[in-house]
Order: structure tokens, then sequence, then C-alpha cells
């Protein structure tokens, strides 16, 4: 019986099963080690076989032919109640008392003493009775501990003996046959004993491995769960490069030892117009045209392990566009000092050449500004004498030539004093008292005073108009001034007629955030904010301006034109400016012009 | 007694323009004092009854900025005209709160002046009577 126990606790030992960190994570984290489906303690076991004793005890009793003895009948009973109720109180019983080896082997003893006497009563004298006394001896087993078998086996030879005495009067039976039994009874509890003793062996080894399990699978579920932080983190971080490589506006393409390109990031896309997709994996060699300055730069870091830089660089873009860049090269080296590849940063630098070339014209127009208002203003004294005596010349000279000669040099001097009224105004300080405005209604104003001239003209106007334009801030008589001069502009760049073009956009741009007064110190702080702009366009179908011409069109006293002073575009370009806007042209020769007024819309 | 001319008080450092108003002026039939400079124009006043003052802005000694509220201080009432090469100093004369009759650009239209002077010198006259 006890092998049996034995083998039905080590088929369910539990084996160590973590070989495999993931499954025993698996089990740890839902704290759910292997449980033995059916396993018996030693509560079930002892009520089973004293069970089974009963059993044998009732069937000898009632089922041995030899069993005529009346008069012991209702004193059987009573004992079998009694060991019956004993087995039943077991179940009431908490297992863990069963493990108390005191208690089991006062329970062993006490069983022997029971059948001994149950054997008694009954009056059953048959030898082969002493079987039963096996039966205890394993059962006594179950204690796990030899001493007890031992003295099962001890009080049962006692209890036979004493059997013997009673029944034949002498402790030494005459037959042979039942003494031999005895060692054979020893011989029984040494064996049992020795199983139990390797049962418990096994069983302490058991749950000292099946500790052991727990301890490891909590070890590498404490692993499992670091490395799983230590993913995160890395993911993380691996996000986090990511975004800064994506979010920079500087360029970046970074390639291997082997000039295969590892990182072409979104600002380089921006700059150069290819994408990443394009350029992932491509070796230096078969960089595209346009990038060839990149690639060749690369090539010489790698080759020769030096930082190179080129301020002014002018790469092409995918739709063929130049670029001004500053590129720099540097070697990529890992953790260890080894190099590993090489990097190459783009900025792109049109903003700064824009403020650079900004800066150059506010000097030049500053000093030219002060400049002509000095002159300007001493020849309007001269001017007003001039004019007045020549228009009292006029007005007192009676014969006609001379006074027509009177009357040119009044016209002339009116003429010099336009010219000088344009130097003034354009020197002037600015002082920009903006009220919010419906610019279609400025711009429709501006077309109804040109009404005759454009239908002289041969000029069809083509509107196009931002539905739902919000109110804008601004010097209303200024922007008037602005907007008629451009079309003005474009009236002349029309002489044999054509299509004037007016459109309004809302868009997202890049404006210099100063407005008013426009000093150098102003332009070197000043800072270019993205926000909402009006656009105004002013387009024409006519000559269009030469590209040389293009940068000095702003220019004060530049002018293609045989009349004008040169000044109109230079105080438009300052008007829109002091708004804290831009003006700027699109030409083509033989196309036409398309001027673009952006001006920020303010929250006023 | 005899009806006193109307009075002007012309102020200008430009010696030709000088004389074009002084021309211009005494032909319209007023009577014309002719002084160069703003300290000029305070000294004339301290002593001579004007009916009205024509200045330039810009002169040596006292400019019009200067010169004027010290007029005002004396003359609250006297009506002044400025004519001047600076086309945005209409603006500050107008923003200073000097009660300014007129403002000329020049070179000025002499007609135009005349008529403004005119229309001044009839609302005293109407005044006075």
């Amino acid at each position: 019986m006890i092998i049996l126990k034995a083998m039905i606790n080590t088929a369910t030992l539990e084996i160590p099963k973590n070989s495999h960190p993931l499954s025993s994570s698996f089990h740890g984290r839902f704290g759910a080690l292997t449980r033995p489906a059916l396993q018996l303690g030693t509560k079930e076991i002892l009520i089973l076989f004293r069970s089974l004793v009963f059993l044998v005890i009732v069937v000898l009793l009632f089922f041995n032919e030899k069993n005529n003895q009346a008069i012991y009948q209702a004193r059987v009973e009573i004992f079998l109640a009694l060991f019956a109720f004993s087995i039943a109180g077991m179940f009431f019983m908490a297992p863990e008392r069963f493990e108390n080896k005191g208690l089991l082997s006062s329970l062993f003893v006490a069983d022997t003493l029971f059948i001994t006497a149950g054997l008694y009563l009954s009056g059953i004298r048959d030898t082969d009775l002493f079987l039963i006394f096996f039966t205890t001896v394993f059962i006594s087993a179950l204690s796990q501990d030899v001493k007890s078998v031992f003295s099962v086996a001890i009080v049962a030879c006692a209890l036979y003996l004493f059997l013997q005495y009673k029944t034949t009067g002498e402790f030494m039976a005459s037959d042979t046959v039942s003494l031999v039994r005895f060692p054979f009874l020893f011989l029984a509890a040494a064996m049992s004993g020795f199983l139990a003793m390797e049962t418990k062996k096994h069983e302490d080894e058991r749950k000292r491995l099946q500790g052991m399990n727990l301890i490891l699978a909590g070890q590498v579920d404490t692993s499992i769960l670091k490395m799983t932080e230590m993913n995160r983190k890395l993911k993380t971080l691996l996000e986090y490069h990511h975004c800064v490589l994506s979010s920079i506006k500087t360029g970046l393409v970074v390639v291997q030892n082997d000039g295969k390109v590892r990182t072409f990031n979104s600002g380089a896309r921006q700059i150069t117009g290819f994408i990443e997709a394009e350029m992932a994996e491509r070796k230096l060699e078969e960089f595209p045209e346009n990038l060839r300055p990149v690639a060749e730069a690369l090539q010489r870091t790698l080759a020769e392990g030096k930082t190179y830089v080129q301020d002014h660089l002018d790469l092409k873009t995918t739709r063929n566009e130049s670029v001004p860049v500053t590129m720099e090269t540097s070697v990529l080296r890992a953790g260890n000092g080894e190099v590993v590849g090489a990097i190459a940063t783009l900025k792109d630098m049109t903003l700064l050449r824009q403020m650079e070339t900004q800066l150059i014209r506010s000097e030049r127009f500053s000093a030219l500004g002060e400049m002509a208002a000095g002159v300007a203003h001493e020849i309007k004294n001269p001017l007003n004498a001039i004019m007045g005596f020549s228009q009292r010349l006029s007005d007192k000279l009676q014969e006609t030539s001379l006074k027509k000669y009177a009357e040119i040099i009044s016209e002339e001097v009116r003429r010099m004093d336009t010219i000088v009224n344009d130097v003034l105004e354009y020197s002037r300080p600015d002082r920009v008292h903006k009220t919010p405005v419906d610019v279609h209604q400025v711009l429709e104003e501006t077309l109804s005073f040109l009404g005759e001239k454009l239908e002289k003209g041969g000029v069809a106007v083509e509107r196009s108009y931002f539905e739902g334009l919000p109110p804008v801030a601004m010097d209303v008589p200024k922007i008037r001034q602005v907007v008629l001069n451009l079309v003005l502009n474009a009236l002349q760049a029309m002489p044999r007629g054509g299509k004037l073009t007016l459109k309004t956009q809302v868009i997202e741009g890049l404006l210099p955030d100063a407005v008013g007064t426009e000093s150098q110190d102003a332009l070197f702080e000043r800072v270019f904010l993205q926000q909402k702009v009006l656009s105004i366009q002013v387009g024409d179908t006519g000559c269009g301006i030469p590209k040389e011409n293009l940068g000095k069109l702003f220019h004060p006293f530049f002018t293609t034109k045989t009349t004008g002073t040169g000044l109109g575009l230079s105080i438009c370009h300052k008007i829109v400016h002091s708004h804290g806007g831009s003006l700027d042209v699109d030409s083509e020769v033989g196309k036409g012009s398309v001027f673009i007024v952006r001006l920020p819309m303010e929250d006023n | 007694m005899e009806k006193r001319p109307f009075t002007i008080l012309l102020a200008e450092d430009e010696a030709a323009s000088r004389f074009l108003y002084l021309e211009e002026l005494e032909e319209a039939g007023f009577h014309v004092i002719p002084v160069e400079n703003g300290l000029q124009v305070l000294g004339t006043l301290e002593d001579t009854k004007v009916d009205l003052l024509l200045t330039d802005i810009k002169m040596p000694d006292m400019h019009a900025m200067e010169m004027i509220p010290l007029v005002r201080a004396e003359h609250p009432h006297l009506p002044i005209l400025v004519a001047s090469a600076f086309k945005g100093m209409e603006d500050d004369f107008a923003l200073k709160g000097f009660n300014i009759s007129g403002f000329f650009v020049k070179p000025v239209n002499m007609d135009a002046l005349k008529r403004k002077i005119k229309e001044i010198a009839g609302a005293l006259a109407a005044t006075a009577a």
C-alpha cells in the first residue's frame, strides 16, 4: 500500500519545468505552479485502509464458517460500531493533524489492539488471521517512521502471543508455523519502514525541488519584469530619438562605413525633396546627381576621418530649385571610439540669406533715406520761390511766347516737386495706424477708381477672393496706396491689354515679427514667426521682369520706365514692412509677374 | 480814425521765398512785416499789433515748434498759418493742439494761401463790426 502511495506521489511529483523562462514566467505570473490533479494525503489513505481493515474484520466475523458463537454477537457489533465511528471521525479532522507522528503511532497501536480485541471477541482462532497484522504494519508505515512500524510489529507479536495463550493456554504454540510468522512480520515491518523512509526522502526532495522551483520561477519572473520594463524604456528611447531626428529642421544624412545610407531624416527631405524611402540603404556612389556634393563630402570624411564645413553650398532640390545650405560632415564614432560611419548635417540658409539681403538693403535704405530727406527739404525751399515767381511771371506777362516759357518753368518745377515728395514719403518715419478692414472692399475701391483706365487699356479683371475672409487690421490709406501702385504697375506692364488677377488667401507662413519703424537693431532682433498670414496677389500677363532686375526691384530710384521716380515699389515695400509683412515678386519674362503682399493677421 | 490795414507778420528765413510772399501779399492789399526768424517774431509781437502770423517751420535761432507755444502764451487767439517743406509736420501741429488756422506745403499754392488769409480777414472784420 505504501508503495502504491509512493507511486501515486511520484507520478504527481512536480517536475521542474523552467527550462524555458517564458513558460515558467507564465506559471509564476499567474501564481499557478501546477498542482497534482489527484493527491492522496495521509488522511485519505488512512481512512481508505482502515475502512479496508474494517471490511476484512466484518467479512471474517460474519462470513467465517467457524463463527457460530452467538454469545459474542452483541459485543462484536458494539466493537464494530466503535471502529466505524473512529473512521468516520477522521473525516472531520484537519489533514495537518495526520502529519503528527505521535498521533499516528498511537493510532496504529490502538488499531492493532482493536483488531486483536476484535479477533479475540469473535473467538476466531484461525492462525491465518495473523495476516491481518501485516496490514496494520503496512498502514503504520504511513507514518513514514521505522520506529513506529517496529513498535506496531512488536505490539502485534505480543498480542498474537497473548491470543495464543488465551486460546491454547501456552505462549509458544506447538505448531512451529506460527512462530515462523514472527520474523516475517518483522521483515515486512523493516521493508515497509525502509520503503516509507525512502518515500519520505523522495517526498522531502520533491518538496525541496518544488520550493526551489518556486524561488527560481520568482527570480525568472522578476527578470522578465525587468526585461519588459527595459524593453519599454528602450522603446520609449528609440521613439524619442526618432522624434528628435524627425523634428529638427536640420537635415541629417548618416552613412555607415560601407557607404550605405542609414539615416535620412525629414529635415533632409524638406531641404532636398528626396524622401527617406528612396535614400535608405543607398550607397554613396548611387546618390542622385543633385546630392553629389553631399555624397562627396561624406566620402571624404569617411576616407580621411576629418570634419568638413561648406558654408555657401547651393543644393538643387528634386524640383530643381536652388537652396542655399551650410553643410558640415563629421565622423560617426561608436561608444568604443571606433569609426562606424559619417554624418552630414544640412542647414537651410534661405531665411538667413534673406535676412542678410534685407539687412544690406535696410542699411542702404536708411542711409539713403536720411540723405534724401535732407536734400529734399533743401530743394523744397528754392522750389517754393521758383514756382511762385514763375507763376507770377506767367500771370503778369502779356506776350504769349514768354508766358509759355514761364508756364514751362512752373510745370517742370511741379515735376521736381513730385519727385521730392516721393523721396520724402519714402524717407519719412512710418506711422502705422491700423484699423480692421474688409480687404476685398479696398481692392474693389481701387478697381473702381481705375475702372476707366482698365477698360481703355483692354485689361480684363479676374478675381479669386478667399471666402469668409475676416477683417484684417491695417493702415487703410497706406495699403490702398500699395494696391493702387501694384495695379498701376500691372497696367503699365500690359500696354496692349491682358488679364489682371487679384487673389486673396489665408495661409500659414513665416513673417518677421517687427512692426513699426525698422531700425538696423530691430532687424537683428527680428524673430520670424509662423503665423496666420493674409496674402494679396496682384498678377498681370505683361512683359515680365528679367531675372537680373528682380533683386533690384525694390531698391529706391530703380526704374525701367521713362517716367516715374523709381520710388513707387520701394515705398510699397516700406509700407508693407512697417505692417510687419513682406512684399515679393514672382515673374517670368514674356508671361507676366505676380506681386505678393503678405500681411500678418493679428487678433485685434 | 483811419482804418488800419490787415497786418501780417511773415517769418521766413529764405530771402527768395520771403520776397515772393511779400510781393504776393502786398499786391493783395495786406500789410506785411517780414522777419527772418523766431526771435524776431517774438520781438515784433511785443510792440506791434498784428492780425496774422505766417511762418516757416525750420528757421535759424528758433524753430517754429518752440516759437509757437511762446506766441500762444501771449496771444491765444492770433491766427497762425504754417508753410513748410515737411508735409509730415501737418500731423504734428494738429496733434500738439497749437490751434493752427492752416498748413501749407511748399511749394505753396499762392492763390490758396491768399484765399485763406482773406477768409480770416473777413471773419475778423465781421467780429469787429
